[in-house]
């Protein structure tokens, strides 16, 4: 049995469609995945960037802090150098002083420092966080739209397919009906045709048979019978 | 009644052709002066005819040739409204049966009536009878026909 072509031609179309749909659906989760890649190396870019402005800032606070110290130890030296008057144990004390401080200067400023530094490692693993947050939300978030938007495809494509077996289904049986009938009108058709070639081959033999089986007695008797009827039916 | 010896040497249509073909022969010699009426009468038309035109001369008791011209123009005259019954048959028949059909038609139809025959084998038998205006069918193919037509459904059933 062969497939009708508008038949044939609806499977191949709905089958386009398909493929079409799933290339589209296929572009856009390698576009996607392309994205996640983008924005992953954005992210270590701008982690190694922070992590350079992060460390120069501390770089820049600790000599800051260290030329400050200079600084005042220059100017104290300055000013022990100044102040003759007094006592090389008042010198020493305040140098002890003095070195105390530097010592706690160098001490707070470490401590600052690490603490900056505990800080800024806090602040990158947050903003890891959050960019992992953020770039799962998004991958999420596209997954849900692909999803989606192939569930409506896939959908929408059931309704069409469901649509086409039904249209296809009624023409098939509106074909089969047209064939029923015309195999049906056919056999009459036919039978008929027997039935007219049969009669009239019977008829056939029969006039022959009994024209040559006629003796001329049987003739002349004939004749006169009909010449008896026609002058009743005539009314000659 | 005048001209029924003239029918009793008629019984077909060829048998009307022939008499009137022998009174045209007789009129043409009427005036002739070689080979005239008699001479005509005596040899070139048959004996019967020929009896018969000098028995109804004989009767009107007048000039033969007088009154020759008007008795075979009458007598033409008479041929040609004879009726004529038409038979188709199957078959031909000898001269002795025509004598009989035409005796049975004479007694039981029309006196005077002369028949016409046609033979065609396709009807099987019987005849074909057409005499004025009417025409009837009483042929054994068309009794044939008949029978066929009625048991048609019982020959449909053998197929």
């Amino acid at each position: 049995m062969t497939i009708e072509p508008t038949i044939f031609f609806n499977i191949m179309g709905s089958l386009f469609v398909l493929g079409i749909a799933l290339i589209v659906v296929g572009v856009l989760y390698i576009k996607t995945l392309k994205k996640l890649d983008r924005l992953h190396k954005r992210e270590i870019k701008i982690d190694e960037e922070t992590h350079k402005k992060a460390l120069h800032l501390i770089q820049n606070s600790r000599d800051k802090g260290y030329e400050i110290i200079q600084d005042a130890n220059i100017k104290a030296q300055e000013i022990l150098k100044n102040a003759a008057s007094i006592t090389d144990k008042s010198k020493t004390v305040l140098e002890k002083e003095l070195e105390k401080v530097y010592k706690k200067q160098v001490k707070d400023l470490g401590t600052t420092s690490n603490e900056l530094l505990d800080d800024y490692q806090k602040l990158l693993e947050d903003a890891k966080k959050d960019s992992l947050n953020m770039v799962k939300n998004i991958s999420k978030s596209i997954e849900m739209s692909a999803l989606s938007e192939v569930q409506d495809f896939k959908d929408v494509l059931r309704q069409e397919t469901l649509v086409s077996q039904k249209v296809v289904a009624e023409k098939i049986q509106q074909e089969y009906d047209q064939i029923q009938e015309d195999v049906k009108a056919y056999k009459q058709e036919k039978l008929k045709q027997v039935e007219d070639s049969l009669f009239a081959l019977l008829k056939k033999v029969s006039e022959e048979t009994i024209g040559k089986t006629l003796s001329l007695e049987q003739h002349e008797e004939l004749v006169l019978e009909a010449l008896e009827r026609g002058k009743k039916e005539l009314k000659l | 009644m005048k001209f029924l010896p003239i029918l009793k040497l008629i019984k077909t249509t060829d048998d009307v052709s022939r008499i009137n073909d022998e009174l045209e022969i007789l009129l043409a010699s009427l005036y002739r002066v070689k080979n005239g009426f008699e001479t005509t009468l005596k040899k070139s038309v048959s004996m019967e005819l020929a009896n018969v035109i000098k028995d109804l001369a004989g009767q009107t008791n007048k000039d033969l040739r007088g009154q020759m011209r008007g008795l075979l123009v009458d007598i033409q005259k008479y041929l040609l409204s004879l009726p004529v019954v038409k038979l188709t048959l199957a078959f031909s028949p000898s001269q002795e049966f025509v004598e009989k059909i035409v005796s049975y038609i004479r007694e039981n139809m029309n006196s005077s009536a002369v028949i016409e025959l046609a033979k065609d084998s396709s009807i099987l038998g019987g005849a074909i009878i057409s005499a004025s205006g009417k025409y009837k069918d009483i042929s054994l193919k068309k009794a044939l026909e008949k029978t066929f037509e009625g048991k048609r459904e019982i020959i449909s059933k053998l197929t």
